[in-house]
């Protein structure tokens, strides 16, 4: 079960959603597939623990704290005990990853018998892999929140790989864009900024520029993607750029409607790449279509002087 | 604590990522601040794009004379005779080897692909190259496939086998079982990950704890897509593990990634223009045309 505390999140950033815009981002994340959207903690569903370094997870500890060890008389004999039922919510473990172990120390959690629910933390950038591999290897609960706010394993990465490797069907992913504007609007960006590359919801993760990736698109999309734009609400964009071939020249005439013949595909395509890197940057469309028809002129003259 | 090599891709692979556009002086810059922050290992470009390409990367080798200079190319005997030009000290040949790619990028067969990426290898060996090979696709690539080539690769004296998860879907135990499969076979392993899903970094460590010997990096993590893994986040993480004496510390990595941060700056021209709300009076200049919606 996937637990989304993004809302949380933002109260301790300052962000305190109203309560339409909080019902909104629930409706939202419902809609997209995430089991249990929380807004306050829930002192009697979870009992939240801090682990700063998984060397001091002891299992038999945590058993402790959660209450779950079973108490004795003095002579040892067991007393009459109801282990509690609330989920014992994990904090912390970021640097999990780095033990050589990693795997055998989310074993030991797991086979503890405990009601963990882990929030792993993202310090090291490696509380999605944390977590993915917690829930593929059998772990039931994982706390994550919308980017990654409150230095948690980011949302949009963990059901986007549980979709396309665990078979574990979010029908809402295309959503992800609507969550991502309405995260800005509650003011989540302003506490973690959402690059335009950022992994499943950049806004221009689907750019391509060079033109060994634009052949391949063309040939078939799936040669440098791992899943369509469409899945998570996005668009592939082609721009013309320094690295830029004759596929995407020829691509771009064709969108325009404009005749592009064999040998004027790669002289376009050389005077892109030369403009680009004079300017610095992908060019715009007027500056194509001025490079188009300077290139055509200059391929009619030679044409007709032959 | 095992040594562990960085091998930077800024250059190439970042370099190509939508946006980025690198002057030659750039290019100098951005390698000279990684050669004083410890990394020996750049891949400086693409010889087969033109003559330009091609003295970039000399004047990356000549300004950065300790550093192993490496060119990315593809299998094929015209981008080969590219690499002999610029002055490098390797050529890295791209190979792709998943089904998919073999098929419908190369429209090939599997074996007869095999059979043109020896050659290729061989030519290059022979025209007094050092060669790398990358696995392109491996992270989707059928394992026995891989293998075999690996061990033929090996053979015919090829120094280092570059597994490259090109669309970003290894995770880390599957990263882990794979550079087990090939570790046992090649002279030298290197990763290459995609942040997709936000796992490249995580991978690369997972990599390298199972026995691979190099990481791919960039700077601030630039590249195709979310990128690549993050030279000083990488870095960081090698160094807290206590495992590996990485050849750059995680101090100098950050350093060098703050003082290229302004050579760094992504221009993606059109978007711009396009989220600014303008339109263009000329029949193809509108923010549209040359933004392709997914119907390709």
């Amino acid at each position: 079960m996937i637990t989304d505390v993004t809302l949380a999140c933002l109260r301790k950033c300052g962000r305190t959603a109203e309560p339409s815009q909080a019902a909104r981002w629930r409706d939202l994340l419902r809609y997209i597939g995430v089991d249990k959207i929380e807004d306050l903690p829930d002192p009697g569903a979870c009992t939240p623990v801090y682990c700063e370094s998984a060397a001091d997870c002891d299992p038999a500890e945590l058993a402790a704290l959660h209450g779950q060890s079973r108490p004795t008389d003095e002579f040892g004999g067991d007393l009459p005990y109801a282990p509690p039922r609330n989920l014992l919510r994990l904090f912390g473990l970021d640097d999990a990853l780095l033990r050589e172990d990693f795997r055998n120390f989310q074993a030991r959690l797991r086979q503890s018998g405990l009601p963990l629910e882990p929030a792993f933390g993202n310090t090291f950038g490696c509380a999605t892999a944390l977590g993915l591999t917690w829930l593929t290897e059998g772990g039931e609960h994982l706390v994550c929140s919308f980017a990654g706010i409150g230095n948690l394993a980011p949302l949009e990465e963990i059901i986007t790989a549980l979709h396309l490797f665990e078979a574990r069907e979010f029908p809402g992913l295309y959503l992800l864009p609507r969550a991502r504007d309405l995260f800005t609007r509650l003011g989540g960006a302003l506490c973690v900024p959402i690059g335009e590359t950022k992994a499943v919801i950049g806004p221009l993760l689907f750019a391509v520029e060079s033109g060994v990736h634009v052949d391949g698109l063309l040939k078939d999309a799936a040669l440098y993607e791992a899943f369509a734009p469409e899945l998570v609400g996005a668009a592939r964009h082609i721009l013309l750029g320094a690295h830029s071939g004759r596929s995407s020249v020829r691509l771009c005439c064709a969108a325009a409607g404009l005749p592009c013949g064999e040998g004027q595909d790669a002289e376009l395509a050389r005077a892109v790449r030369a403009l680009s890197r004079e300017r610095g940057r992908c060019l715009r469309g007027d500056e194509f279509f001025a490079l188009y028809k300077q290139v055509c002129r200059e391929s009619d003259a030679s044409a007709d002087s032959a | 604590m095992r040594p562990l090599t960085v091998l930077d891709v800024t250059l190439r692979d970042g370099g190509q990522a939508p946006g980025y556009v690198f002057s030659r002086e750039a290019k100098i810059r951005l390698a000279r601040l990684l050669v004083d922050s410890g990394v020996r290992r750049i891949e400086a470009g693409v010889p087969c794009m033109g003559r330009e390409e091609q003295e970039d990367i000399r004047a990356v080798k000549e300004a950065c004379p300790t550093a192993l200079v490496s060119t990315w190319n593809r299998a094929r005997r015209s981008d080969i005779e590219s690499a002999c030009d610029c002055g490098a000290d390797l050529a890295h040949i791209c190979m792709p080897v998943s089904d998919l790619h073999i098929r419908k990028k190369l429209g090939m067969e599997p074996e007869e692909a095999l059979d043109g990426y020896l050659e290729c290898a061989a030519r290059a060996r022979a025209r007094g190259l050092a060669v790398s090979a990358g696995f392109e696709d491996a992270s989707r690539a059928d394992a026995g496939f891989m293998l075999r080539l690996a061990r033929a690769l090996t053979t015919e004296g090829v120094c280092r086998i570059r597994i490259s998860d090109t669309v970003g879907v290894l995770t880390p135990l599957r990263t882990t079982a794979l550079v087990r499969l090939l570790v046992p076979v090649v002279p030298e392993l290197e990763i290459h990950a995609h942040n997709d899903l936000g796992m490249a970094e995580a991978n690369s460590l997972c990599a390298v704890m199972a026995g691979a010997g190099c990481v791919n990096t960039t700077l601030s993590g630039i590249g195709e897509r979310a990128g690549n893994c993050g030279l000083s986040r990488f870095a960081r993480l090698a160094a807290r593990s206590g495992l590996f004496a990485l050849d750059v510390d995680e101090n100098d990595a950050a350093r060098a990634e703050r003082e290229a941060a302004p050579l760094l700056r992504r221009d993606n021209g059109i978007f711009k223009a396009k989220l600014r709300g303008l339109r263009c009076a000329l029949p193809v200049a509108g923010g549209k045309w040359n933004t392709h919606r997914s119907t390709l």
